[in-house]
């Protein structure tokens, strides 16, 4: 077709769009040199020196533009430049590197791209805006839906709390009033012996609401605070945590399975190991028995266990114990704690998407074993 | 002087341009105009280096937000020397998308610098109080917090880019 064109008419057609900025060619040589420019549009491009150097954006194009040679068929194309961006009405243009092999030269056409016109601009912005608006109110609607679960669980806790507090703390306080009036009777009977004793009991009824309440207080802070997750050596815990509880001489803790080493959180299970190696040494009725601390692993989960050869734990009691201070013995024979720990225990390791199972049955024989089921995966 | 390429990436409307304007031009304007394609910019930043003596051309690539991860298919990230990945602290999830535009940046263009900046810190609360997604706030090189707006840390961040660019002779 170009052939059969007036090459002068064709000439002159082209040195008019070159004159009204609607495209321009520069020429560079093997070096990528530029050696002709024809256009206004590419004016600003200095003969004699690199084209990669003076075009900013074919800046670090060189191989890409050298490997043009081999595949004559492709180009470097680098659309909807702004090259001016202080200048609000700068034009925006496209750039194209071609290898001319008849001419033995590499070509950049640059053309002036597509105008957009201020109600496209005017339209585009709108859309965007309305998009990040939407991604707005989507985020904020998920901290409210948050918020929400945590105003719920702040409400059940709420409940859990006044139901506790009702009937669990009451006994304590009970004692502990009538221990005072034991202690005032004798007082003014002048039996100061009596009176010390009553006021020791009150001491202790004392000392063990508050040890409750610490223990209440823990409970209901399981999930609200932000835990880290870090690479954790499982082994290198339940040593640590079996260094530092306190235990009879003839009462043995030791540790075998697979301990893993994977990325959770450590301070939640260290509460419950540490409870329940914890509770197994508290509830041991003999002066000599054996604790083992377990673990292996269960696919989804590593399972951690803590088996003694205690007493056990009746089967009607394997769902009580893991409420807040229901014991299976009478207060007074019961060992000293918050009687919040199994109950702590479960609320862990449900919270973190574990589950927590007992294999005790005293009927048949003596011992307990507690089995975490604790995600190899916590979810954030 | 020696030039260098450095690309702004970031979800759209985390203010890529505004922070760019006010390194270059210092001016801000409150207005959204949306980048359509990519707008090129070029600054000297002078006494920096391993003796302070140093200057570098940084070219800035203000690319527009609106390609996502597909940046790193695109003809626009390429030689690129270095990258600041922004994010808009008024709005969180752009920093959850900033350390997925970071591991394309490094796996697209292996080696090269690229660095955290949380823009918008005028609309934000005390930096203690914001909780920042794990892979930004444990980066090895810890996020500047910037305000296009007023000013605050724009020159500090490009000019720590340019100097990491020639200590690490990307």
């Amino acid at each position: 077709m170009i052939e059969e064109i007036d090459p002068t008419a064709l000439l002159a057609t082209a040195r008019f769009m070159a004159g009204r900025g609607v495209y321009g060619c520069v020429w560079a040589d093997l070096e990528l040199k530029v050696v002709h420019r024809f256009g206004d549009i590419v004016g600003f491009i200095p003969v004699g020196r690199l084209i990669t150097e003076t075009v900013l954006p074919l800046m670090g194009f060189d191989e890409q533009i050298l490997e043009l040679q081999r595949r004559p068929r492709r180009s470097v194309g680098i659309p909807n430049v702004l090259l001016d961006p202080s200048d609000r009405n700068g034009q925006r243009i496209n750039l194209a590197m071609y290898w001319m092999p008849e001419q033995g030269l590499f070509m950049l056409l640059v053309a002036r791209a597509v105008s957009r016109t201020d109600l496209e601009v005017e339209l585009t912005a709108q859309v965007r805006a309305r998009a990040i608006a939407e991604a707005d109110v989507t985020a904020k609607s998920q901290i409210i839906a948050r918020a929400n679960e945590d105003l719920t669980r702040a409400n059940q806790d709420l409940q859990e709390f006044a139901s506790v507090i009702s009937h669990d703390l009451r006994s304590p306080l009970r004692r502990l009033r009538y221990f005072a009036s034991d202690a005032e009777a004798a007082i003014e009977a002048g039996n100061l012996e009596s009176a010390a004793a009553d006021l020791a009991h009150v001491r202790l009824q004392a000392k063990r609401m508050a040890t409750m309440l610490t223990g209440l207080l823990e409970y209901s802070r399981i999930g609200r605070k932000s835990e880290a997750i870090e690479m954790l050596e499982t082994g290198a815990l339940a040593q640590e945590i079996i260094g530092s509880i306190e235990r009879p001489e003839g009462l043995d803790i030791g540790l075998d399975g697979q301990w893993p080493t994977f990325a959770t959180i450590a301070q939640p299970l260290d509460i419950v190991l540490r409870n329940l190696i914890d509770n197994a040494v508290k509830h041991h009725d003999l002066e000599a028995g054996r604790i083992i601390v377990h673990a292996e692993d269960g696919g989804e989960n590593w399972i951690f266990s803590v088996a003694d050869d205690g007493p056990g734990i009746p089967r009607d009691w394997h769902d009580a114990i893991f409420e807040p201070f229901k014991r299976i013995l009478d207060e007074e024979e019961a060992p000293e704690g918050s009687g919040i720990g199994l109950a702590l225990v479960k609320k862990t390791v449900e919270w973190f998407g574990g589950r927590i199972e007992i294999r005790s049955d005293p009927a048949a024989r003596r011992g307990t074993t507690f089995r975490v089921h604790w995600p190899k995966e916590i979810k954030a | 002087m020696i030039s260098k390429k450095l690309m702004l990436l970031g979800e759209i409307g985390v203010g890529k341009t505004s922070l760019v304007r006010r390194f270059v031009l210092n001016e801000f304007s409150a207005e959204y105009r949306p980048t359509m394609g990519v707008d090129i910019y070029r600054h000297q930043v002078h006494g920096i280096g391993a003796d302070g003596k140093q200057s570098l051309e940084l070219v800035i690539w203000d690319i527009d937000g609106n390609f996502g991860q597909s940046i790193f298919r695109h003809v626009y990230s390429k030689g690129a020397a270095a990258a600041l990945i922004v994010g808009d602290l008024s709005r969180f999830p752009t920093l959850d998308h900033m350390a997925n535009l970071a591991r394309g940046f490094e796996e697209s263009l292996p080696g090269r610098f690229h660095a955290y900046v949380l823009n918008k810190s005028d609309m934000a609360g005390r930096p203690d109080t914001v909780q920042l997604p794990e892979a930004i706030a444990s980066a090895s090189y810890p996020p500047t917090w910037t305000s296009a707006m007023s000013g605050d840390n724009v020159q500090e961040v490009f000019r720590a880019a340019a100097d990491t660019i020639l200590r690490r002779e990307i």
